[in-house]
């Protein structure tokens, strides 16, 4: 079949799945909003000139904090850490997640064995134990949040890798590879990464998704990096006490971390079929 | 000189870790000579992927040798391993399954040269490629398409051009034909019977179906739970078989009415 | 005399997708007016290469297709109008009336359950048999597909017995009903060549012994000659032709027979006369 027709059905993958096109549109729009605020928001963060609780209005688009801050300017630096936590935390995990479940799949015996059952004990090890426990011991932090959350999704990567390459390793062309005299580290290069990725992406877009969720969650819980600071779980927190009399201050993190981490899932939903094989050219 | 020999070769898969159905083989004598295409017949537990990966050179005897051109193959001697998977080259059974699904078919072909560095100027890669294809009878446009667009068939004959860049002496083929429609596997046996006369090319072909060894090679051994139970000639083999495995095995390979 | 089954124009293509343009529709007809009749204890061999619509042809006669294709045309078995019944009422025809074996027992078979439950399963469902009495007929149907030792097969899993064991055991399943018509599907394609001559024995005993009819789908010419009264040539979704298999050996009139015909004897003869 022709590269144009393959192109075409790639094409059609993304015109044809709602979600993906959806799942893009959200996850943009949100990095968007925390590039620009990196050189303009609307209010400088301690900026208190306006009235406490305002709702939404011509001046503070989404009201103002108990302490008259602009909450859209809260939100749109909130957009930073998000990305920060979401980018650093799947970064982690997929440094050492590669690392580990490479080093597992290829030596098998007692080296696969050990860290086989390290993954197991650490995917069984509540994320949430595991930041207080780094917390505790570095204090409470922006990065230490994103160091602990990364190393418990390091554990799913390395299992993902590690079965992966297994299964890789197993097939027909490694073997003929190895009859070709292709070494060790070409197999790993040119064979096993290759057809490893694009599982690999679509289970990082998800983690990115879940590790949002958790800072979020840590935050909330007052486990996450100390005040000030604008993460969107500490915004939940401190609406929390008002939420009756300015529902805007709860709501509007929500929807932003809804936002996010449903728009990383319909990327992985978009990229798990963009590359299914069988998507290309031949149907 | 002999190109390739197992002398009393035995292969035992100790423990139960990643034990797969692999059966393991006993004390084989086998001899491959130039120009003497040799059939392995085996059915499923005769031990023939174990004697592949000896073969091959993917796995050491537990007791035996393996030699190569009369020197014992020593997998640490890099230098003696390049000249060995320059001269020994493998086509498997499943085409789907032996090309990697996310290459071309050009960087395909090219592997082994690469590899093995062969060669070192692209040009002249890209020239073994060209030729490669044509000795399977490929068209070369393939070579800049991926193996899902190609027919079972045509994956087949990639497979075959790829073992032939490095312009070996030997080619072990696994079931070659097996996983193929029978108007193609007449097809894919009459290109190796043609490679192997025109390129001197000697054919080990490892197979359970008796037809097609005998299509191919002149001698055989029949294989049976890791030992050799007959070898032969083909005619004799067939006709008169001796040993008793054999002769079940000759009596219910299915025939055509008269 | 009627026919036990008879198959009228049967078509089956893709569900049409967003695609409009006349060749894609015409890429997705996977069967196209395929008709032919099995009699009562007739023998019929359905012969093609991968891609043929063999295994889908008997997948629609049993109405198993899957959602995404559609079906037209008539599956008329013992007077009935089969191809239009409800799932509930195909249920009842299928294991007791038809019975289908697949190419590979290993899959066909529930790896998480014991043999003699498996083959009890239709027996209980059709003939309300419980109990002791139900326990009976599975071993005497495990006897009948000569299984040495049927009462130890019967509390094995399917992963304890070899392929051959398990191939019966998928064949004592499917004929424990009395079915009038058995479809076998590639029955012996994943199993050695001296088991594989067993288990034709063995289809071809049942089927003879019983009077039923059979609808056997393989790749193989020398398989099916062994087996069959009548062959059913396929390609590309069609019947090319419709021969016996003392006319296969004489004169197939298609060029495509004639090239199978062709290869089969190429490797046929490398085995001596």
């Amino acid at each position: 079949m022709s590269t144009a027709k393959a192109a075409r059905a790639r094409l059609s993958t993304f015109h044809g799945s709602p979600t993906f096109a959806i799942g893009i549109f959200f996850t943009s729009f949100i990095f968007i909003v925390a590039l620009v605020s990196l050189i303009w928001s609307p209010y400088k963060l301690d900026d208190t000139t306006g009235n406490r609780l305002e709702g939404p209005n011509a001046t503070h688009l989404l009201g103002t904090d108990t302490l008259g801050r602009d909450l859209l300017s809260q939100l749109m630096v909130g957009a930073r850490i998000a990305m920060k936590v979401g980018f650093g935390a799947t970064g982690i995990a997929l440094i050492i997640g590669c690392f580990l479940g490479l080093l597992a799949a290829f030596f098998p015996g007692w080296i696969d064995d050990t860290l086989a059952s390290i993954f197991d004990t650490l995917i069984a090890f509540p994320t949430l134990l595991l930041a207080m426990l780094i917390i505790a011991a570095e204090g409470a932090s922006l990065w230490a949040a994103i160091l602990a959350i990364g190393i418990a999704a390091s554990a799913i990567v390395s299992r993902i890798v590690r079965i992966l390459t297994k299964r890789i390793l197993a097939q027909q062309y490694v073997v003929a590879a190895k009859t070709c005299g292709t070494s060790r580290w070409e197999i790993l290069r040119g064979h096993v990464l290759p057809n490893l990725w694009p599982t690999l992406i679509v289970n990082l877009a998800i983690i990115y998704g879940v590790a949002v969720l958790t800072e979020a969650g840590l935050s909330y819980l007052g486990l996450g990096a100390p005040p000030p600071s604008y993460s969107w779980g500490r915004l939940l927190r401190e609406a929390q006490s008002t939420v009756l009399t300015a529902p805007l201050g709860a709501i509007a993190p929500g929807i932003a971390i809804i936002l996010l981490v449903l728009g990383m899932n319909f990327v992985a939903d978009g990229l798990r079929e963009l590359f299914d094989p069988t998507q290309r050219g031949n149907s | 000189m002999n190109l390739l020999e197992l002398r009393d070769a035995t292969f035992l898969y100790g423990g139960t870790r990643g034990s797969t159905e692999s059966t393991g083989i006993s004390s084989i004598n086998l001899v491959v000579q130039t120009g003497r295409n040799l059939g392995v017949i085996g059915e499923s537990g005769a031990g023939k992927s174990t004697l592949l990966s000896l073969l091959l050179g993917l796995a050491q005897p537990s007791s035996g040798r393996v030699l190569f051109q009369d020197e014992p193959l020593a997998l640490d001697n890099r230098r003696q391993v390049v000249k060995f998977r320059t001269a020994v080259q493998a086509v498997f059974q499943d085409p789907y399954a032996s090309l990697d699904p996310r290459r071309k078919i050009s960087s395909i072909v090219a592997e082994p040269i690469r590899s093995l560095g062969l060669l070192t100027d692209k040009t002249e890669t890209k020239e073994r490629v060209r030729e490669s294809l044509k000795a399977v009878e490929l068209d070369e446009n393939i070579a800049n398409r991926y193996p899902h667009e190609l027919s079972g068939g045509q994956r087949q004959r990639v497979a075959i051009a790829r073992a032939l860049a490095t312009h070996p002496k030997v080619l072990i083929a696994d079931e070659p034909t097996s996983a193929l429609d029978v108007t193609t596997r007449i097809e894919v046996i009459e290109l190796l019977r043609k490679l192997g006369v025109e390129r001197g090319l000697t054919i080990v072909m490892v197979s359970h179906d008796v037809s097609v060894v005998a299509s191919l090679c002149k001698e055989v051994v029949v294989l049976s739970q890791g030992r050799v139970v007959e070898h032969g000639e083909i005619p004799e083999i067939l006709t008169k078989p001796k040993n008793e495995y054999t002769q079940r095995l000759i009596s219910a390979v299915p025939r055509l009415p008269r | 005399m009627s026919s036990l089954l008879r198959v009228e124009s049967l078509s089956v293509a893709k569900r049409a997708s967003h695609s409009l343009d006349a060749t894609a529709q015409d890429a997705d007809q996977l069967l196209r007016q395929v008709s032919f009749n099995v009699e009562d204890g007739e023998r019929v061999g359905l012969i093609g290469e991968s891609g043929s619509g063999k295994s889908l042809t008997a997948l629609a006669i049993i109405g198993l297709l899957p959602d995404s294709l559609l079906q037209s045309g008539s599956v008329n078995f013992a007077g009935r109008e089969i191809s239009s019944l409800s799932n509930r009422e195909l249920q009842k025809l299928r294991g007791r009336e038809i019975a289908v074996v697949f190419q590979e027992p290993a899959t066909a078979l529930d790896p998480l359950m014991k043999v003699g439950k498996q083959v009890a399963e239709p027996i209980r469902r059709h003939f309300g048999l419980r109990g002791s009495d139900l326990r009976r007929s599975v071993i005497s149907a495990l006897d009948e597909v000569q299984l040495a030792n049927a009462l130890r097969i019967a509390d094995s899993y399917p992963h304890e017995i070899s392929g051959g064991e398990r191939q019966r055991v998928a064949i004592a399943a499917a004929i424990a009903c009395k079915p009038r018509l058995l479809i076998t599907d590639e029955p012996t394609t994943a199993l050695d060549v001296t088991v594989q001559r067993e288990i034709l024995k063995l289809i071809q005993n049942l089927v003879t012994e019983r009077s039923m009819s059979l609808v056997f789908i393989t790749h193989d010419l020398a398989v099916v000659a062994q087996v069959v009264d009548r062959i059913l040539v396929m390609r590309r979704g069609e019947i090319v032709e419709n021969l016996s298999v003392h006319q296969l050996s004489s004169a197939p009139a298609h060029p495509y027979t004639q090239e199978l015909l062709k290869s089969a004897r190429l490797l046929d003869s490398a085995l001596g006369a």
